[in-house]
């Protein structure tokens, strides 16, 4: 302000408004960790118990030890990782609140929480870190240690609320391993519980102590594992007051727990509920059904490039045109759900929004048919071919069903070939390294992500999963180069390139991603696939409607170990059973008889 | 008497090792060994066949059967490939609730089957024992999970009143209420299991077994003497009767442990039954393994206190 200051106060008010304006100028020039808010967890309502379905059993409580997919599915709620990912895939801090890498991409810096406990109390350290990648690559075998084995050298700690890994050769796909929302075979377990002791036998491994946001209860074998609030979590007490995942076996005893409110929240892929089930579901006004968009699957027709007619690339562009990647999404999975229109997949960070699959065109279908030189017979059809895929699975099989009569309708006739899954992997997967006429058209998902250096496993000259028979030196550069550097903007170019290749030459045509729905009772809100920046299955948030405004303790009385409860009673009938046995023959028994 | 059972009990020594040999020879036989599971999902094939040469699946059947039969008799019966925990311990965690549901089954059948059985043979003949003999063959028929579905609907979504699944609804109840929460959950899969599996071959041996111990001479002759009717069934047909009634028993119960399979599927009951459909999906051989010579241990036990109860109940009997 210009007022008239006689003693020189307009000059410093200048040099402190100058000054004021360079402090961003110097700020933005040191290298700022990046770091996404972690907000603290914040409840419309408190209480309820969060019931979840289930219909595969939990094999182990230990992730990182015991390969589980089906315990991964409710790890986040027990234990934490360093870092996770939200809905675009980007990862997010959660143990670490933030990381820095070296400028050669080798060593990754973690900083990590202060306030963070166990469930016993201990405190939460970067000894612990260092124990757990310890742990993992000192296994003679492991799922998580085979994954790092290529690239990963050691973990250090700095500090106790600083640790390092160190790699061998860059990887810019760490931090996505490292949340690993599949298997969560990542998660920080605790020294002070496991140090010396054998990872896969420790007693442990049957009664967890972690950092997350619901402490460990009980588990049941085949039945149900219980958890209560962890009024201590370091984001703050989770809005739900326990959180039970009950292992419900049939699809009508799924329906029927819903409606009875025995359970209210399941994955549908991890129930055996049909697609009819989750219509109907989606229809009723107590049940709220949600189709979760980003995931780590993706289906799609498999071309094999190396025979006819789909060395010809205008007969593969014709069948993209004419197949409705919504319908079949809709016929494999439910009305909810939508194609995957994107290369990559719909929503994820790395996903290219120029490069689209080809829209249902089913003229321009036939037209580059035509062109292609595959006019239509007499009887109408241009040529047979012959689809395999995965037995087991529902919505493939289904989706088979819905594309006959699509590329019937352009003149090509689909023998719908299903078979079991080991036989698939030996006779196409690895059988077509040996015999490139090993199959004609498959439908396959698979892991593409949560990074997409993955994806060289299916895109990759020498890929696993390359059955296509593509292979373009370009792509797997970029791939190389994908991995190099732990920028995402950097990053995101490379792979928009490889989009734009593999539309290009079009190996495969997606189909949809997935495929999930959620489904929960409309009394619970705030689901993590309903909010955009949580971790997968994370319940911290979800919260109860009808829930108190307050926080209120949680009273549990701790499970005791010994008999257990099914045992004592089992022990009871059989006793009363045997105890009336023998009464009754005691009592029908005649006085001594003359032999 | 213990002379007999030690002899009956190293005799079936020689069914035990063969029901093991047949079992792991067939099991191995399918094709599909559980390391692709192992490994994971984003496992190179190297890490497959790591996995595949750690647990010996690469070796032939009859190499790794003797490894099998090695470690058995020094007691260790292998560990769940899944659960990385001792295969007994997984089994074993699991039998209560078998038990739980399929010992309240048995006795439930026999206590209605005997009686519906004696009354149908009394009646005889009358429509009544039509109707009774025509409900046994209507409820055997009907299918053991759509039954159970059918309870469940009613009783559970319909009514209200009992649970849908499960063995537990009340998660953090302990002591008494979580005793009274489990028999709760027992309530329908029992009357599921029994009413379909159990009550109907009860009445309808119960029934032929009367009818035709009526048809012998001694009856005849005990109702020429004087005595009445209700003499006559108590002392001398209801005795011979239960001969093959004990018979059915005694079998039902040793398959008991796998015998409930659908019933525990429906109603998602922590048995034996359901896991051993579970471990065949994944090939847990060693868990299939060990829940098989279980069951043949079970059928021998039982079959010898058949024997000792045909002892008891028939005269013309000597067990030497």
């Amino acid at each position: 302000m210009d007022t008239f200051q006689p003693d020189g106060t307009i000059m410093k008010k200048r040099a402190v408004v100058l000054l004021l304006l360079l402090v961003p100028l110097i700020l933005s020039c040191i290298p700022i960790p990046r770091v996404y808010g972690l907000e603290r967890i914040t409840c419309a309502k408190y209480g309820g118990t969060l019931v979840e379905a289930e219909s595969l059993s939990i094999k182990s409580l230990n992730t990182v030890a015991i390969y589980d997919v089906t315990a991964a599915n409710h790890m986040m709620n027990i234990y934490n990782n360093l870092v996770d990912l939200d809905r675009t895939f980007k990862p997010i801090p959660v143990l670490a609140s933030s990381w820095d890498t070296s400028p050669d991409g080798l060593v990754y810096t973690f900083h990590l929480q202060h306030n963070v406990k166990w469930h016993d109390g201990e405190p939460f350290t970067a000894a612990d870190v260092k124990y757990t990648f310890d742990a993992i690559m000192n296994r003679p075998s492991g799922y998580n240690k085979n994954l790092l084995l290529p690239f990963f050298d050691r973990a250090e700690v700095v500090d106790d609320y600083t640790v390092q890994l160190i790699l061998k050769q860059a990887n810019a796909g760490l931090l996505a391993l490292l949340a690993d929302p599949y298997s969560r075979s990542f998660v920080i377990l605790p020294r002070h519980i496991y140090e010396g002791t054998d990872i896969e036998t420790n007693p442990a491994n049957e009664h967890p102590i972690g950092t997350g946001p619901f402490k460990f209860v009980e588990w049941v074998k085949g039945s149900y594992i219980s958890m209560v609030a962890n009024e201590e979590y370091f984001l703050g007490r989770p809005c739900a007051d326990k959180y039970v995942v009950k292992q419900v076996t049939s699809a009508s005893a799924t329906v029927a727990a819903l409606e009875t409110g025995e359970v209210v929240y399941a994955l549908h892929s991890w129930t055996p509920l049909s697609a009819q089930d989750v219509v109907n579901l989606s229809q009723d006004p107590r049940f709220t059904v949600d189709p979760i968009t980003v995931s780590l699957f993706l289906f799609h027709l498999s071309f094999n490039m190396r025979i006819k007619p789909f060395n010809n690339l205008k007969v593969r562009q014709a069948i993209a045109h004419a197949i409705d990647s919504d319908k079949v999404a809709q016929m494999a999975s439910s009305p909810l759900t939508k194609g995957n229109h994107h290369v990559y997949f719909t929503g994820h960070w790395a996903t290219n929004p120029a490069t689209l699959m080809p829209a249902y065109d089913p003229q321009k279908a036939e037209q580059l048919l035509d062109e292609a030189g595959y006019p239509r017979g007499a009887d109408g059809i241009r040529f047979k071919t012959k689809i395999n895929y995965d037995i087991k699975s529902a919505h493939t099989v289904q989706a088979a069903e819905v594309l006959k009569p699509m590329l019937k309708e352009v003149g090509i006739d689909l023998q719908l070939q299903p078979l079991e899954w080991a036989v698939y992997v030996s006779s196409i997967i690895e059988g077509v390294k040996k015999n490139p006429n090993a199959f004609e058209l498959t439908l396959m998902g698979g892991a593409q992500g949560p990074d997409p250096s993955v994806w060289q496993v299916y895109l990759g000259t020498d890929g696993y999963r390359n059955i296509y028979g593509f292979s373009n030196s370009r792509v797997d550069e970029l791939f190389t180069l994908g991995r190099s550097t732990p920028d995402i903007e950097q990053r995101k170019k490379y792979y928009y390139e490889i989009q734009e290749l593999v539309l290009a030459e079009l190996p495969r045509v997606n189909l949809y991603s997935g495929p999930d729905n959620g489904i929960a009772s409309v009394d619970w809100k705030n689901f993590w696939f309903q909010i955009d920046n949580w971790p997968w299955q994370d319940h911290s948030r979800v919260y109860w409607v009808k829930g108190h405004a307050a926080t209120e303790v949680a009273t549990t009385q701790p499970v005791v170990a010994g008999i257990s409860t099914e045992t004592a009673i089992a022990a009871a009938v059989v006793a009363v059973i045997v105890l009336a046995g023998v009464g009754f023959y005691l009592s029908r028994r005649r006085k001594a008889t003359i032999k | 008497m213990p002379t007999y059972v030690t002899r009956r009990l190293i005799q079936s020594v020689p069914s035990v090792i063969l029901v093991i040999l047949l079992t792991f020879v067939i099991i191995n036989l399918v094709p599909g060994d559980p390391s692709a599971t192992l490994a994971g999902e984003f496992a190179t094939p190297e890490y497959v066949a790591e996995i595949r040469k750690l647990y010996g699946f690469d070796r032939p059947v009859h190499e790794r059967l003797l490894i099998y039969i090695g470690n058995m008799l020094t007691g260790n019966l292998g560990r769940s490939f899944f659960y990385k925990v001792p295969a007994t311990q997984v089994v074993i965690e699991r039998i209560p609730a078998t038990i739980l549901l399929v010992f309240p089954s048995i006795v439930l059948s026999m206590v209605v089957g005997l009686p519906l059985g004696i009354f149908a043979a009394r009646k005889y003949p009358s429509r009544t024992t039509a109707a009774i003999l025509f409900q046994a063959y209507v409820l055997f028929s009907i299918p053991i999970f759509v039954f159970g579905l059918l309870l469940m609907m009613v009783f559970a979504v319909y009514f209200r009143i009992l649970p849908s699944s499960g063995m537990i609804g009340q998660f953090y109840a302990t002591g008494l209420e979580r005793a009274v929460d489990v028999l709760r959950h027992l309530v329908l899969p029992m009357l599921t299991l029994a009413l379909i599996s159990g009550v109907p071959p009860f009445v309808r041996l119960t029934y032929s077994a009367i009818t035709e111990v009526s048809k012998e001479d001694f009856i005849t002759t005990a109702r020429a003497i004087g005595l009445d009717e209700d003499a006559v069934f108590r002392r001398h047909a209801f005795r011979n009767a239960m001969l093959p009634v004990v018979t059915i028993a005694g079998i039902w119960m040793s398959s008991a442990i796998t015998g409930a399979v659908f019933t525990e599927t429906v109603f998602s009951w922590p048995g034996i039954g359901s896991l051993l459909f579970d471990s065949i999906l994944l090939r847990d051989y060693t868990v299939i393994m060990f829940i098989f010579v279980l069951t043949a241990i079970s059928v021998i036990v039982v079959s010898l206190i058949t024997d000792i109860i045909y002892e008891r109940l028939d005269p013309r009997i000597r067990l030497r």
